[in-house]
């Protein structure tokens, strides 16, 4: 009867375990306890066995998404040393992908606006040199409608104009670079509009660089802050490339 | 008894418990007699809430021969039906007469309780509520909820004059813009009695969605000059002096110069956000919301102001 039990039990255990592969091989304790994390620790960061909640990743964010589709988010890990990579991701969104960045020379710190579909925690993973992975977060309340309103982008008449259209500002100081670019960043969920944005965009100067693949979620006429570390009258070199094969390059004079 | 009729009486008897609450609610609110045919019922200085029932604007009643005047119905067909009961229960009249002072959701959602009764507003206030009337419906059913059954839309179908007459009072009306898509204001020049609107807030931060702060700044100057003696703000208590004018000004100082600092500093709005609202603005009620939802809509055109643009 023992012996049954057990088999009955490890046949259980066994059948569980089939039925869920998303079962990473690391529990973070999630201050948030989603439901999802686990699932985006295996699909998106591709379970890594170092990997822990580190509250010296800041995540911040407004509250509540008062417009869902341009929710500003500030992304700062200057305080974990040699950061390697920071992805950032939503829990709950058709399109979790937010962005994958890396610094070199540079201060790992990053803004940037999101469509957001729901309400969800917003998440940044920083992977330091000896492949550890710290997870910051936060929450935004949202009633909804982010991605898959068709206003904007595409749709608006007069979006070809202003394709690839590039302001900036630098702080007073000049260590911090406010960049935009006009592009309708469609994410494909629209109803007729196919997926048409900006995939991938670096910016550099003397000794330094920072590049960053863009996906679906970040906001139509993107605008990104970035920490420069030297404040000298040195320009720094924007480019930028989109989905559909088009460059954006520029040199940003002070 | 059936176990139908008996579940009917439990029904019932929830049904009136419901109706019940909320009525005490409503009740509860704070009411000042500007004059005996003056009555301004004051809604809470919070955010659209399940339990606040949305009641979170000043409605404003004045008596005359004719019946009452309600101006701004609040955010419910609810509300708008006890600001009916109360017209009864104070003036003896019925309600004959509804104005709005602008086209947010707390200030006329309560129309559909004044079924035939008409409703006075500017121009584009009521230009404004035909477009986006729906959209704001269903944010309010998301956040106040149950409280917004049965309210539908009832878009002001006048549009109001330059001057009103109503009992002992001749309004001028003050048509501006500055909070909304069209703000009326409405001043009583003998006896000093400004009906503000949301241009003047009392004790609450200022909402600025859909400001132009350069005007609504211009504006309240204009009001000031005026000298009322005594303003009914379109949120908070009944001033007698024009101190809630000042404040509401001084408000809107600070954060025109706030937000141009950061631009100019390149500030990342969610930074600018996590710095949230100093020292002297804390005792505003819902500031940390208003804060930052005015980053959230305003921000970006001051950042416009400040940026270069690579040639191309």
């Amino acid at each position: 009867m023992r012996r049954l039990l057990l088999i009955v039990n490890l046949l259980f255990v066994m059948t569980t375990a089939h039925a869920n592969d998303f079962i990473p091989r690391t529990f973070v304790k999630d201050p948030f306890d989603s439901r999802v994390f686990p699932y985006h620790q295996v699909t998106i960061l591709s379970d890594p066995s170092e990997i822990q909640w580190d509250d010296r990743v800041k995540v911040i964010l407004p509250a509540m998404a008062e417009d869902a589709t341009q929710v500003p988010v500030f992304v700062d890990a200057t305080a974990i040393d040699d950061v390697s990579e920071m992805i950032v991701f939503a829990d709950y969104a058709p399109i979790p992908l937010v962005l994958k960045a890396s610094f070199d020379g540079m201060k790992p710190s990053i803004g940037f606006r999101i469509k957001v579909e729901q309400a969800t925690v917003v998440r940044a993973v920083v992977v330091d040199k000896q492949g550890q992975h710290f997870v910051g977060g936060s929450y935004i309340n949202a009633l909804g409608g982010g991605c898959t309103t068709p206003d904007g982008g595409t749709a608006k008449a007069d979006w070809v104009e202003r394709l690839g259209r590039i302001q900036y500002r630098f702080s007073r100081t000049g260590h911090r670079l406010r960049v935009g670019i006009d592009h309708p960043m469609d994410t494909g969920l629209a109803p007729g509009i196919p997926a048409y944005y900006i995939e991938q965009l670096k910016v550099s100067g003397r000794g330094y660089s920072s590049t960053v693949s863009l996906y679906e979620p970040i906001s139509e006429n993107p605008v990104f802050t970035f920490a420069i570390p030297e404040d000298g009258r040195e320009p720094v070199a924007m480019t930028a490339r989109d989905t559909g094969g088009d460059w954006f390059d520029a040199i940003l004079e002070r | 008894m059936s176990w139908l009729r008996l579940f009917g009486l439990i029904q019932l008897a929830l049904l009136s418990q419901l109706a019940w609450a909320n009525d005490v609610f409503f009740d509860s609110l704070p009411r000042t007699e500007v004059a005996p045919d003056l009555l301004v019922v004051e809604g809470r200085n919070e955010l659209f809430d399940a339990s606040n029932y949305g009641a979170i604007a000043n409605s404003i009643l004045i008596d005359s021969a004719r019946g009452v005047l309600v101006i701004d119905t609040g955010s419910n067909t609810l509300f708008g039906d006890w600001l009916q009961r109360l017209a009864e229960r104070h003036f003896n009249r019925p309600v004959v007469g509804v104005i709005n002072t602008h086209g947010h959701p707390d200030h006329w959602f309560g129309n559909a309780a004044f079924d035939g009764v008409p409703k006075l507003a500017t121009r584009q206030m009521i230009d404004y509520s035909r477009s986006a009337g729906s959209d704001l419906l269903n944010t309010l059913y998301a956040t106040v909820g149950d409280a917004m059954i049965g309210t539908q839309l009832a878009v002001p179908d006048l549009t109001i004059g330059s001057t009103l007459q109503w009992g002992r009072y001749l309004f001028e009306v003050i048509s501006l813009n500055g909070h909304s898509h069209g703000d009326a204001a409405l001043f009583d020049t003998e006896r000093g009695i400004l009906i503000a609107g949301d241009l003047v807030f009392n004790g609450r931060s200022p909402t600025t969605p859909h400001a132009d702060i350069a005007t609504w700044i211009q504006v309240l100057t204009s009001l000031e000059a005026r000298a009322p003696a005594v303003v009914i703000p379109g949120h908070g208590t009944v001033d007698r002096t024009t101190a809630s004018i000042r404040e509401t000004m001084r408000y809107l100082q600070w954060l025109d110069q706030y937000l141009r600092d950061a631009a100019q500093d390149a500030v990342d709005p969610a930074q600018l956000l996590a710095q949230g609202v100093p020292r002297e603005w804390r005792h505003l009620a819902v500031v940390d919301t208003e804060f930052e939802r005015s980053v959230i809509h305003l921000y970006s055109a001051y950042e416009a102001e400040y940026t270069k643009e690579v040639p191309r």
